[in-house]
C-alpha cells in the first residue's frame, strides 16, 4: 500500500523561559530550549489505523499537531500525500479529547462547517451532513444543540464533522479519554466500523495500551526526554474485531510487548518526564 | 428530548414564582391604600394607591406620560446604540487583537469607568451644554465601560481548542470572527449590557432632574417642585415599570439569541 503520511527526522525544539536546562541572560532571566520531538521518523501506509502510545509529556499529541498544521516544526519533513504539511488544511480532519464541538450551533450545522469552509452549497452540505450523522448513530439528534448531548454523543459529533468534509485523514486526540468505559468499548466497536466504511487513515493517539493494541493496525510507541519514536509494533489481530478479542492470549502479549517498552523508559528518563509534562499543554496555546 | 421538552414547557404549569411576585405586589398595593386611607400615614405625603393609578392613568390618556417616557426611553437609547457602536467593537479588538495593548491600557480603562457618573454630570453638562447631548453623553459614558469590557471578556474566554478546530478545516480569519468570536462572546455582552442598562436607567433619571424640560426624572423633579404629590408618585411608579420592563425586555432577547446554553 501507498505512504499516505511520512515523518522523516521530524524535530520540535520550544524555546522557553525558566527552563532547567537553561543559562542567565543578561535580564537576569533564565532561558533556555526544550527538545518536545527529536528526529521523529514514521511511515503511515494509506488506509491504516497506526496509533502512537506514550506517557504524558512524550510529544505524541504534539506530533498530531505538527500533522495538522497548527504547530510549526524546528526541522526535518513531514509529508501528507507527498505533499509536505504547511498549515491546516482540508485534507486532515482532527478530533479532540474535548470535543471542541461549536456550542453555538446544532449538532447539524456543527458538521456542516467543514463543507461551509469547502463552499458547498448549502443544499448538498445539509444531505452530506445528514449522512454523517446518520453513520455515527445519531440521525434524531440533528436539531439538538451540544449541551443536550451526553459526552459519547458528543464524540460521535465531532467524528461525523471531521468526517463531512471528505479528509483522507484522521487524527484523533485522545478521543475517548474523557467517556466512561462502556461507551468507550462501543466506540471503539463504531469507529472500526467507521474506519472500514469510509476506508480512511487514522492516527489515533493515546495512553492507554488496550485503546491501541484493540483498534489499530500497527502501534507506535513513543518514549518522552525528548519525544521519538521508540518502536512499532504490528498489530496482526484478525479484523473484524469484536470485544471478546480483549481477553485472548495473544492480546495479552501485545499488551506486554508495549508495556515493557514503555517500562524501560520509565527506569532511563524518570527525571526528565516531570520536565517535559509542561507541554501537555502546550499545543493549544501555541495555536492561537 | 428537544421536542419532548418544548411541549412539557408549553403545558407547565404557570409559573409558581410568577404568581408569589403578583401576590407580593397585590399585598403592597393593598397594604399602601389601607394605610394611606386609615392614617396610619399622612395622605398628604402618601396618597392612596388608588388615586395614584388613577391619575397615573388620566396622564396616560391625555399623553403627558407617554411624552415623558418616550423621551427618557430616546435618550436611553441613543446612549445606548453609541455605547454598542464604539464598545463592541473595542472590545472585540481589546480582548481578540490587541492582548498586549489590552494589557497596558486597561488599569487606565477601569480607573476612567470607576468613575461615579454622578459626579460626572456637571462636567457633562460643562462641555455639552444641558440641552439633549450632555445626557445622552452621560448615558454613553456609563454604558460603554460595561459594555466594552463584557465583549473583551468574552473574546477572552472562548475555548481556544474550538479555534483550533475552525482552524484545522482551513476557516480564515473572518468566518472565525463570525463564526466563532461572535457567538462565543455575544453571552457575555448580554451581561454587560443588563448591568449597563439598569445602571443607566438610574443615572438617566438624575440627569433629567437637572436642566430637563421632560422626562421621567424631569416628572418626579418637577413633581415635587410643585408639591403635585400623587404626580410625584405616578412618576415613580412609571420609572419602576420602565426599568422592569427593560430588564425583562433584555432577559427575552437573551433568551431568543443565545439558545445554544442551558
Amino acid at each position: 500500500m501507498a505512504i499516505e503520511i511520512e515523518a522523516r527526522g521530524l524535530s520540535l525544539v520550544y524555546s522557553i523561559r525558566g527552563a532547567k536546562n537553561g543559562r542567565n541572560d543578561k535580564n537576569g532571566k533564565v532561558s533556555g530550549t526544550l527538545t518536545a520531538l527529536e528526529n521523529v521518523n514514521l511511515a503511515v501506509r494509506e488506509g491504516e489505523f497506526l496509533s502512537l502510545v506514550g506517557p504524558s509529556g512524550c510529544g505524541k499529541s504534539t506530533f498530531l499537531y505538527i500533522l495538522a498544521g497548527l504547530i510549526k516544526k524546528t526541522s526535518g519533513s513531514i509529508l501528507i500525500g507527498g505533499k509536505e504539511v504547511n498549515g491546516p488544511a482540508l485534507d486532515r480532519g482532527i478530533i479532540m479529547q474535548a470535543y471542541a464541538l461549536f456550542p453555538w450551533r446544532t449538532v447539524q450545522k456543527n458538521v456542516e462547517f467543514g463543507l461551509e469552509v469547502k463552499k458547498v452549497p448549502r443544499a448538498e452540505r445539509a444531505g452530506i451532513a445528514r449522512g454523517y450523522i446518520e453513520l455515527v448513530g445519531l440521525g434524531e439528534f440533528s436539531d439538538r444543540y451540544p449541551f443536550e448531548l451526553s459526552g459519547g454523543m458528543k464524540q460521535r459529533i465531532a467524528i461525523a464533522r471531521a468526517l463531512a468534509y471528505n479528509p483522507d485523514v484522521l487524527l484523533m486526540d485522545e478521543p475517548f479519554a474523557a467517556v466512561d468505559e462502556q461507551t468507550r468499548g462501543a466506540l471503539h466497536e463504531e469507529l472500526l466500523r467507521i474506519w472500514e466504511e469510509t476506508q480512511k487513515t487514522i492516527i489515533f493517539v493515546t495512553h492507554s495500551i488496550d485503546e491501541a493494541i484493540f483498534l489499530s493496525d500497527r502501534v507506535a510507541v513513543m518514549t518522552p526526554g525528548p519525544g521519538t519514536v521508540r518502536k512499532i509494533v504490528d498489530i496482526k489481530l484478525a479484523r473484524p474485531r469484536a470485544s471478546e478479542i480483549r481477553t485472548s492470549a495473544e492480546f495479552a502479549k501485545y499488551r506486554r510487548e508495549i508495556w515493557q517498552l514503555l517500562q524501560n523508559r520509565t527506569d532511563r528518563t524518570e527525571a526528565v518526564v516531570t520536565e517535559t509534562c509542561i507541554l501537555e499543554s502546550e499545543p493549544q496555546e501555541a495555536v492561537i | 428530548m428537544g421536542i419532548g421538552m418544548k411541549t412539557a414547557k408549553q403545558i407547565k404549569k404557570p409559573n409558581l414564582g410568577f404568581f408569589v411576585s403578583l401576590v407580593a405586589i397585590i399585598a403592597f398595593f393593598l397594604l399602601w391604600e389601607w394605610a394611606s386611607r386609615s392614617g396610619a400615614v399622612d395622605s398628604q405625603f402618601v396618597p392612596p394607591v388608588s388615586k395614584v393609578l388613577g391619575d397615573a392613568w388620566a396622564l396616560l390618556l391625555n399623553g403627558t406620560l407617554p411624552i415623558h417616557i418616550l423621551s427618557s426611553l430616546a435618550r436611553l437609547f441613543a446612549g445606548l446604540g453609541l455605547a454598542i457602536a464604539l464598545g463592541i467593537p473595542l472590545g472585540f479588538l481589546l480582548g481578540g487583537w490587541a492582548p498586549k495593548l489590552a494589557g497596558f491600557i486597561r488599569p487606565l480603562l477601569m480607573n476612567l469607568s470607576m468613575l461615579n457618573p454622578f459626579a460626572l454630570i456637571p462636567v457633562f453638562m460643562l462641555l455639552l451644554g444641558i440641552g439633549e447631548a450632555s445626557k445622552v453623553g452621560i448615558i454613553f459614558w456609563v454604558l460603554i465601560w460595561p459594555i466594552l469590557f463584557a465583549t473583551a471578556s468574552g473574546v477572552m474566554q472562548i475555548d481556544p481548542a474550538v479555534v483550533s478546530i475552525a482552524r484545522s478545516m482551513g476557516a480564515g480569519g473572518i468566518k472565525i470572527f463570525f463564526d466563532i468570536i461572535v457567538p462565543g462572546t455575544i453571552n457575555r455582552v448580554f451581561t454587560g449590557l443588563k448591568s449597563a442598562l439598569t445602571l443607566g436607567f438610574i443615572v438617566l433619571l438624575s440627569a433629567e432632574m437637572v436642566g430637563a424640560k421632560s422626562g421621567l426624572g424631569w416628572l418626579v423633579f418637577n413633581s415635587n417642585k410643585n408639591y403635585n404629590i400623587t404626580r410625584l408618585y405616578v412618576g415613580i411608579l412609571f420609572v419602576a415599570v420602565i426599568g422592569f420592563l427593560l430588564s425583562v425586555g433584555i432577559d427575552k432577547l437573551q433568551k431568543n439569541i443565545v439558545v445554544w446554553e442551558e
